[in-house]
């Protein structure tokens, strides 16, 4: 056997030709260079090692083939696990249509249909449903729409030729301020979702997000524009048509919640952040205490996802997935929601100082991972002994009263 | 001397600088919307402008540090949404800021004038005589100037403030008026250390009876 060897490696090019004989594809250059002889000017190798070397890397070769199979497994299963959502996500939009929402008022609320709602809407009727879930207690027309619409027009036109005589019917806040948040209307609108380049000047939503946020101006000048708004506009914008995503806009924003913040209540809102604390200090103990002692309140990271109802922290799909169930379980979905991210990143929180955590909270890291967030938001207990949101959220006001 | 940006580079962050710093600040950026605060942070941040943020909600905060004078700063940046609604939420936080920026936009005299109103803010919420860097931002849009640097200049003045213009977008004098600043706090801080130690307990004493 030895003297075979040798005499082969004489030949030029034989060994590497012997190899690839006996091979049934194509080895790395590298791991080839296991089988090949030591040049001639070296003493030859033992028919030992070369047996040991050459089993190696057959080895080698099976765990690479075994390798190969399991990725394309792999990627069959996604393939089959993506063909399997889009399957799910076809037979929810059928369900959702041909059953749940004709039915809407008896069946919003049964078992079934809530875990269908919390899967996530599908796209092609999330509008619909955050329409119903939303309601119309304010019985918004859509000629209301159009006259409150008729109206910001109005006002824009005698500020931009600069006529003085702007209705003073506005109560609460100086025509100085309405002047400036008419105006701040157009320089928030283009800092809408830039990324989506869709709110910009000379893009298609930007006459759409500009004559909503106008006329909610113009229907609740108590309230007025207060930076956020344009988000949540802007979702509903992204989901339905406009006369409708007004409606939906002027309804979401009754709610007391979005009333409390928007109209900067500060006693509601600490009565807010008060039962926040009570649901956090019951579902994460250690991240609670850890905040405390930093001086971490809960107004630093709620404010910005409570006004803009998570549109501006989270990636949009998430948001919008937020927003589903929001529209399902009412407010305490927000409070529940923050809890979830707080336990997704608790341990990573838990080893940050007061100024990287509200960094952090207040710009979370893009690439959230929607399964482990939902998760993570499932695994948040909305009871407080025995004390559900709404029960512990009255208790504080009473007391602050 | 500056160690980390000398004249015209920016800070950038050193590891031994975010190490253990000497001196940790926390400053409140305020000014009306749109003025640039955001996009002031973002440049001294990433040193690079970038024309896609969204407005700020409530408040924002990030963290820099800087080596100036061979000494380790950490400031803690408060970030602050200019509408007036929101006023009410920044006033509280006042009180914590060792230092204040406030800036205005040169190409809206609008912005200018409510500087006086952002410094009867201060002067209500903040501790008293607490460093003030005014900051004229936008120099890039020269054309669209509104604000005379001279305006700057005197109202700095008048009110005893530090005074920069400033571009985020070009990030001319970015972090020459941080460092300026960063400075200014320094002294501040050793002005308070030795009054204390030089009344070290009267002061305490007459609160207390008071109280």
């Amino acid at each position: 056997e030895y003297e075979e060897k040798t005499g082969q490696a004489h030949r030029p090019l034989s060994p590497k030709q012997n190899v690839r004989k006996n091979l049934d594809f194509e080895p790395l250059s590298t791991t080839a260079l296991i089988l090949e002889d030591r040049p001639a000017n070296l003493p030859a190798k033992p028919a030992e090692e070369a047996q040991k070397h050459r089993q190696q890397y057959e080895e080698m070769v099976v765990q690479a083939k075994k390798r190969e199979l399991k990725e394309a497994q792999k990627r069959k299963k996604q393939l089959e696990e993506r063909c399997k959502l889009e399957d799910s996500i076809g037979n929810a939009v059928l369900t959702w249509n041909n059953e749940i929402l004709p039915n809407w008022e008896t069946m919003c609320c049964s078992r079934k249909v809530r875990e269908l709602w919390w899967q996530g809407i599908p796209p092609s009727v999330r509008g619909k449903v955050w329409s119903l879930a939303i309601g119309n207690e304010l019985n918004i027309t859509h000629e209301l729409y159009d006259i409150c619409l008729a109206r910001a027009k109005e006002k824009w036109r005698s500020l931009s030729t600069g006529g003085a005589e702007v209705e003073c019917e506005d109560a609460g806040f100086s025509a100085a301020d309405r002047e400036a948040s008419l105006e701040l209307i157009k320089l928030d609108i283009s800092r809408t979702f830039p990324n989506l380049c869709i709110f910009q000047q000379g893009g298609p939503y930007h006459d759409t997000l500009h004559s909503i946020l106008g006329a909610y101006t113009c229907y609740r000048p108590d309230v007025g524009y207060v930076q956020g708004m344009s988000f949540i506009a802007a979702v509903l914008i992204l989901n339905l048509d406009t006369a409708d995503a007004f409606i939906a806009f002027s309804n979401l924003l009754n709610k007391p919640c979005q009333m409390a913040f928007f109209r900067v209540d500060h006693g509601l809102m600490l009565t807010y952040f008060a039962a926040f604390e009570v649901f956090f200090e019951e579902n994460l103990p250690k991240l609670f205490a850890h905040f405390k002692k930093n001086n971490l309140t809960p107004d630093i990271y709620l404010i910005d996802w409570i006004f803009t109802l998570y549109s501006k922290s989270l990636p949009l799909d998430l948001a919008c997935r937020v927003w589903d169930v929001f529209c399902r379980d009412g407010e305490e979905f927000l409070f529940r929601t923050a809890l979830g991210i707080l336990k997704l990143f608790e341990d990573i929180l838990t080893k940050m100082d007061f100024i990287h955590i509200a960094q952090f909270l207040t710009k979370l890291p893009e690439d959230l991972p929607s399964e482990e967030f939902f998760t993570s938001i499932a695994a948040i207990q909305m009871q407080s002994r025995n004390k559900k949101w709404a029960q512990v959220k009255r208790m504080l006001i009473f007391d602050n009263r | 001397a500056v160690t980390a940006g000398g004249a015209g580079g920016a800070p950038r962050d050193s590891p031994e600088a975010s190490l253990d710093p000497d001196h940790l600040y926390n400053v409140l950026f305020i000014g009306d919307s749109h003025v640039g605060k955001t996009s002031f942070l973002y440049r001294l941040h990433a040193d690079t402008f970038n024309p896609h943020l969204t407005a700020t909600v409530g408040l924002d905060y990030q963290v820099k540090n800087l080596v100036v004078d061979n000494k380790r700063f950490a400031l803690r940046l408060w970030d602050s949404a200019g509408q007036e609604r929101y006023h009410s939420i920044t006033k509280q936080f006042f009180r914590k800021a060792d230092g204040v920026v406030l800036m205005y936009d040169i190409t809206s005299e609008y912005s200018f004038s409510d500087v006086q109103y952002w410094l009867s803010c201060i002067q209500e919420g903040a501790e008293d005589g607490v460093p003030i860097l005014l900051l004229g931002n936008k120099t890039d849009c020269a054309a669209e100037r509104q604000v005379p640097v001279k305006e700057g200049e005197r109202l700095a003045k008048e009110h005893q403030l530090m005074f920069y213009e400033c571009s985020a977008a070009s990030g001319h004098n970015v972090s020459e008026s941080m460092v300026g600043l960063v400075r200014l706090l320094k002294v501040h801080e050793d002005k308070l250390k030795n009054k204390a130690e030089e009344v070290p307990k009267p002061p305490q004493k007459k609160k207390g009876c008071c109280w």
